[in-house]
Parts: structure tokens; C-alpha cells; sequence
């Protein structure tokens, strides 16, 4: 071994002197490992048979170019079908089918990847999981688990939201971000579970069935990110889709994105696109709802001033009339004393004439 | 409160505010319906305020 004196590298960094040099023997980097695999590979005769079968998975296509991995039980590598094949393939490859494929192997030394240059393709049929998965949802479809008729709402005005997600994920991230813009007061309760591998199925029964009896909570969100559709398994279980249309709670539904078809998705009450529509599925924009109120406070008061200014016109109008009335009449009395005194006089005249026309026929 | 107690409340408000539109109503019954209608609306606005925000994690994965 050599000096365990400390050294610096042309950067700066310190590197501790092990004895070992790459120029050595016995020594390679991972550069020519890889150029050596990659060698061997090309070399070798019969590595590759002239089919390779396996199921359909994580199927896509970039820049023209076909990729997807050709799984079995055990294993899966990935296959790309340049567009100059693509046309010659006589089958559209899709998710779930069992195919066998023709080919070149490559290796990628720069990520010591190896793939399939797919050059044909036949149908085997579905695959075994894909298979089963239908047969299950056949199953359930059957018995009504699905049936729209067993949704519940979701009610409007939730005061505690439950989340069944992995905690500290984008997904809860994005699903409490959504909740708390539309709706700041909303309390919210995560419970964690694992969302992939073999314990999530029983995480995930775990944590809905405890949001599920959890006092206060209006609406539970079930949600993940997007991922393979290994990664999604977990929501195709039987139990954990059992579990799902079985809950008491309003529950929705957000798993992957909007293409990810899970059993879990049927089941709920509601199927949201993605974490952050689960957000803002499960609660109304709270400043909407207060502009209603005060929109309401502002015609009861508009309406009851209308009434009290209608009381009042009414009020005024009858002691007008009432005015006009008394007026009317004081008028009228004022008239009938005048023609009484004008009669008054004229009666006066009248008996002076004649207390006149008597004096002088009584002296002459 | 729970989706159909604020319902309710909110129709009755919108009946109070129908029949007092109409204005074919007693003034002192006006006044009453009015105070109604603001009390309905300020348990509304109370309601709405439904929590903090807050954010619990019951259990880690």
C-alpha cells in the first residue's frame, strides 16, 4: 500500500493517495469497462436469439422513435423501434401484449445500458398481468363496484381533508398547494403510505382505513405521481380497489396522470386527472363563496331599503291627501260663512226697508 | 356545519330577500326579515371560516 499522505487534484480537491492507479494494472474505468463490454457484445456470436418474448410496458414514443421494456416476471429491458422500422412492424405495440421481437442488441456504453434495436414484432397475445388485470375488472365491473349509482358527492364545504399519499412527495405537495390556494382554512390530515412495491397494497388499506373512521374528516384523497405501470400495481389490488369503493368518506381518486387507467380510479367516488386536480375537486374557491355572502347581505339591505322607501312614499302621499282634504274643506267652510253674512246683511236691509215703509205708513 | 345546513340557510336567505323585493310586506315584518337575513349570513360567514390551515401528518410512510 502506499502513503496515506493527502494530495490535491488539478481543481483543488483534496484526494486521499490509496496506492491505486487507474494506468496500472488491474485497474480500468468505468469509460473502458464499458467500451469492453460493448466490444464483447458486438463480438459475440449467438447472444441473442432469434425472438425474445416478453410483455408490453412503459410504452411510449420520442422523436419518432418507439420505446417501451419487454418484461417477464422476473426482468425487462428496454426496446427502441427506430421510425424506419416502425412502418414494416405489422402489429400497433401497445401496453399489456405479449410479443416476441427480432433484433440487434446494443449497449450504450456512455449509461452501460443495454437495448433491443427492435426490427420486427409478433403477437403472443395479452400478457399474464395484463390478463389478470382484465379479469378483474371484469370481475368487479360485474358486480357493481364501478356502478355510478355507488358514488358518493362530495360535499361542498369540507372542513377536514384526509390525504393517503407518500409523504413529502410532488403529489402531496401539489394536492395541499391546490387545497390551501382555493381554500386557506381547510384543515388537512396526511396519512403516509407507501405508493409502490410490495408493502404499498397494505399501506395503502391501512391509511384509507384509518382516515376513514378518523372523527371530522369530509373527504379523503388518495393520490401519487405519475410512474410506470409497474410503479401503479399497488392500485390495481384487489383488496386496496375493495377497500377504495367500501370507504364511508367521499374519496377521490388521483393516481399518475390523465392516461393512467387504475382500477383504484373506477372505484373511488371521484377520478381526479392528477394530484393537483384532487385539490381542487374537493373544495370550492373560498373567495367565491364570501363574495356570494356579501353580494346577499348587499341586496337584503338594497330590498329592505326599497321596502322602507316605498312605506315612506306611501306614508307622504296619504298626509298629502289628508292636507288637501282638510284644506279643501276649510275653504269650503270659509265660503259658507261669507254667503251667511251676505245674507245676513241682505235680511238686515231688508227688515230696515221695512221697519221704513211701516214708519212712514203709520206717521202718514 | 355540515352542506345542507348552509343550503338551507342560503335559500332562506333568498326567500327573505324575494319576499322583501316584492315590497307588498308590513314595515315591522320588513325589519324583522332583515335581521334575520343578516344573522343567517353572519353564521355563514362564521362557518366559512372552518379552520387554520393546519396540516397534520398522522403517520410517516
Amino acid at each position: 500500500m502506499g502513503s496515506k499522505a493527502n494530495e490535491d487534484d488539478d481543481n483543488g480537491v483534496e484526494k486521499e493517495d490509496n496506492g491505486i492507479d487507474p494506468s496500472q494494472d488491474g485497474v480500468t474505468t468505468v469509460s473502458e469497462l464499458n467500451a469492453s463490454i460493448g466490444d464483447w457484445i458486438s463480438s459475440a456470436e449467438n447472444l441473442m436469439s432469434e425472438f425474445v418474448v416478453g410483455e408490453v410496458t412503459d410504452a411510449g414514443v420520442s422523436n419518432s422513435t418507439l420505446y417501451f421494456q419487454l418484461t417477464d416476471d422476473d426482468a425487462s429491458i428496454q426496446c427502441l423501434v427506430f421510425n424506419n422500422y416502425r412502418n414494416r412492424i405489422d402489429i400497433d405495440i401497445e401496453e399489456g401484449m405479449e410479443i416476441a421481437v427480432v433484433g440487434e442488441l446494443s449497449f450504450y456504453e456512455a449509461q452501460g445500458n443495454c437495448s433491443i434495436y427492435v426490427h420486427d414484432a409478433l403477437a403472443m397475445g395479452e400478457g399474464a398481468y395484463q390478463q389478470k388485470l382484465e379479469k378483474l375488472r371484469e370481475e368487479l365491473t360485474e358486480e357493481g363496484l364501478f356502478d355510478d349509482a355507488r358514488k358518493q358527492p362530495l360535499p361542498d364545504y369540507p372542513e377536514v381533508i384526509g390525504v393517503v399519499t407518500s409523504v413529502g412527495s410532488d403529489a402531496q405537495e401539489d394536492a395541499l398547494n391546490a387545497i390551501h390556494t382555493r381554500y386557506p382554512d381547510v384543515d388537512v390530515r396526511v396519512h403516509g403510505a407507501n405508493v409502490q412495491g410490495d408493502r404499498a397494497p397494505l399501506d395503502l388499506e391501512v391509511a384509507l382505513n384509518t382516515l376513514d373512521v378518523t372523527p371530522d374528516i369530509d373527504t379523503v384523497i388518495l393520490t401519487r405521481g405519475g410512474g410506470s405501470n409497474e410503479d401503479l400495481r399497488a392500485f390495481n389490488e384487489e383488496d386496496v380497489v375493495r377497500t377504495v369503493a367500501d370507504m364511508d368518506t367521499p374519496t377521490v381518486a388521483a393516481i399518475g396522470h390523465e392516461m393512467d387507467q387504475t382500477l383504484v380510479g373506477a372505484a373511488a367516488d371521484y377520478r381526479a386527472m392528477t394530484p393537483t386536480d384532487a385539490g381542487e375537486a374537493v373544495v370550492t374557491e373560498k373567495a367565491l363563496v364570501t363574495d356570494d355572502v356579501t353580494a346577499q347581505r348587499e341586496r337584503v339591505n338594497t330590498a329592505y331599503s326599497r321596502v322602507l322607501e316605498q312605506k315612506l312614499d306611501s306614508y307622504r302621499t296619504r298626509v298629502d291627501d289628508v292636507f288637501d282634504a282638510v284644506e279643501t274643506q276649510h275653504e269650503h267652510e270659509q265660503e259658507v260663512a261669507a254667503t251667511k253674512r251676505r245674507y245676513k246683511l241682505v235680511i238686515a236691509a231688508l227688515l230696515a226697508l221695512l221697519l221704513l215703509g211701516l214708519f212712514l205708513w203709520w206717521f202718514l | 356545519m355540515k352542506d345542507t345546513e348552509i343550503n338551507e340557510r342560503t335559500e332562506r336567505v333568498e326567500e327573505i330577500i324575494e319576499t322583501l323585493e316584492t315590497g307588498d310586506i308590513e314595515l315591522e315584518k320588513a325589519a324583522r326579515l332583515r335581521a334575520e337575513a343578516h344573522e343567517l349570513l353572519d353564521e355563514l360567514e362564521e362557518h366559512l371560516a372552518v379552520g387554520d390551515g393546519e396540516v397534520a401528518v398522522l403517520t410517516d410512510n
